[in-house]
């Protein structure tokens, strides 16, 4: 049902089982923790929220401030996703680089890497995975995290974005760097 | 469960065999003498492949029955798949239907197309991934727009499509619609018939039931609740819901340092962090966001009950969770004579971040700057 709304021409849906969205220095939608976000030109879309805060901190401390980031939920089926998000950064002139985090389940970082490889040549694109070091079939926190069989398990997504040329970070701490090495600019 | 499975395929109108459900042999046994005839006892168990673990005994006679019931009440089954093992604790005794063809209906969420997908196949009593594997045409889908929902057209165009019998044909969209109904009604993940039985007599019945709900969407069907604690309860659960987290907030792990985080993101990140700094994750605990200082510290004492930790690591970034109550609630814990006391490291960033560093601060703990300095510390704590 919230499909027919999220597609009526004007309207979006983001979430459900989200932190929103911000643009700083213009709008926040949501529950994010301002402080920690400053006005600039990466956008960040994650499926998690305090994730969120921790990679954005993580890119603030390091001089990269954002131009719009998008918590899209973590839960299975969400409004918004990572390819959606995509295509608006793709052509925002505002956005020049991307950073997308994902987590283990489902196969929206498969679908995200694709569309990368096949959409988004000019803007250097950076990832990470959440949950890389969790058990299979465990539901951890979010109803989307959750391996089943070979669906969504981290090494298909490590290589979906391996395929694509999207460097992907082993912790948050190193998503600055990947995408200072991808800019061509220091640290 | 089975049984379970089938008292709500039969509150939606889907036929199912003839029953009694029992957990005493003498009872089964009672039952037979009663209703004379071949009868089919079938344990019931959450495991796949329990025919062929021996789950599934056939009798004829009130004796036959006793016999059987009483070797099944109380047997583990064991198969490659659940190694472990399950104790059949009741049993479901059905009419042993002549039967004519088998079939397969399902209903999932599909989360790239975001709708119900309703899978059928004349493959019926198989293993429906290993009919998927080696002969994926022969599984016929239908994705239901759920703002329109479930119409007979779409059973009969699936009746056509998956080859079935025509005996089917004419009881297919009573039995699909009414799965949907289910489906959308309970909030299930899945709703499976295997087989879905046409009998010699011209019947269709559900031979046997898989009903997976949404534990998150429970709480709308208290009446379900009680069914859940039959069942053999998965412990993590129990522990998380019985000190206010979702059911899914906390896991153990096989690892030696606790995780305590706000947001599932940041719980897993953390557990990889301790994996990058050489360690392991004895759990997964996300307080969820906005937690107050007695939810953080019944997280801690649950967390320390696992004999396992060796080490804590508490790994807050506050957006709606306050770094004041999270401070508040690790003094509390720790202020408790009856808890359990580990090497912790504690960070505490985000909202309110200055006033909880300053409780902690006064209680004689220095919260460090970095989910990696916190994760290699406590990887050196757990080794000390």
């Amino acid at each position: 049902m919230l499909e027919v709304v999220a597609t009526t021409p004007g309207m979006r849906i983001i979430g459900p089982n989200c932190p929103g969205l911000v643009s700083p220095g213009k709008a926040l939608l949501g529950i994010m923790p301002g402080h920690v976000f400053k006005e600039g030109r990466i956008g960040v879309i994650s499926r998690s929220g305090t994730l969120t805060y921790e990679i954005v901190d993580g890119l603030t401390k390091a001089g990269f401030g954002q131009s719009t980031c998008v918590g899209i939920g973590g839960d299975p089926i969400i409004g918004t996703t990572f390819v959606d998000c995509l295509k608006a950064f793709a052509s925002d002139p505002e956005t020049d680089a991307i950073v997308v985090c994902g987590e283990i389940g489902g196969s929206d970082e498969e679908d995200a890497a694709a569309f990368i490889a096949a959409h988004v040549p000019d803007k250097p694109c950076v990832a990470f995975i959440g949950g890389r070091s969790a058990p299979k079939g465990k539901r951890l926190g979010h109803a989307g995290a959750i391996i089943s069989g070979n669906v969504g398990t981290p090494e298909s997504k490590l290589a979906a974005f391996a395929k694509a040329g999207v460097p992907v970070a082993d912790r948050p701490s190193q998503i600055p760097a990947l995408l200072a090495g991808k800019l061509g600019v220091p640290a | 469960m089975e049984y379970q499975g089938k008292e709500l395929f039969r509150r939606v109108g889907i036929a199912t065999p003839r029953g009694h459900f029992s957990r005493d042999a003498a009872d089964v046994a009672a039952f037979v003498a009663e209703n004379p005839g071949s009868w089919v006892l079938k344990s019931q168990v959450l495991m796949g492949g329990r025919g062929k673990a021996g789950g599934i005994k056939f009798a004829d006679t009130p004796q036959q029955a006793s016999e059987l019931a009483s070797e099944l009440l109380g047997k583990v089954l064991k198969n490659v798949q659940n190694p472990d093992g399950e104790r059949v604790s009741a049993l479901l005794v059905e009419e042993k239907v002549a039967i004519a063809s088998e079939a397969y209906v399902s209903i999932t969420i599909d989360r790239s197309t975001k709708k119900p997908a309703v899978l059928v196949t004349a493959q019926g009593g198989m293993d429906v991934e290993e009919v998927a594997a080696h002969d994926p045409e022969a599984i016929s889908t239908f994705w239901i727009d759920p703002a329109i929902g479930f119409s007979p057209f779409i059973a009969r165009r699936l009746a056509f499509a998956a080859k079935l019998p025509l005996g089917f044909h004419k009881h297919f969209p009573a039995i699909v619609g009414g799965l949907y109904k289910l489906f959308m009604e309970y909030g299930a993940n899945l709703v499976e018939i295997n087989p879905l039985v046409l009998t010699e007599d011209g019947r269709v019945i559900a031979s046997d039931a898989k009903v997976e709900l949404d534990d998150n969407g429970l709480y709308k069907h208290p009446h379900l609740a009680e069914w859940r604690n039959e069942s053999p309860a998965d412990e993590d659960q129990e522990a998380a819901v019985a000190i206010g987290l979702g059911m899914s907030n906390y896991a153990k792990l096989e690892g030696d340092i606790g995780v305590i985080a706000n947001g599932a993101g940041l719980g897993m990140g953390t557990m990889d962090a301790i994996r990058n700094a050489g360690g392991s994750a004895a759990n997964f605990l996300d307080i969820g966001g906005g937690a107050q200082a007695e939810l953080v510290k019944k997280s801690y004492q649950l967390v320390v009950s696992d004999p396992k930790v060796r080490a804590l690591f508490i790994n807050i970034f506050g957006g709606i969770t306050r770094g004041d109550q999270v401070a508040r609630g690790i003094v509390q814990a720790l202020a408790g004579d009856d808890v359990r006391k580990v090497p912790l490291v504690v960070r505490l960033t985000g909202t309110n971040e200055k006033e909880g560093r300053a409780i902690l601060a006064e209680a004689g703990m220095n919260p460090v700057e970095t989910m990696d300095e916190g994760a290699r510390i406590a990887v050196d704590l757990a080794r000390a």
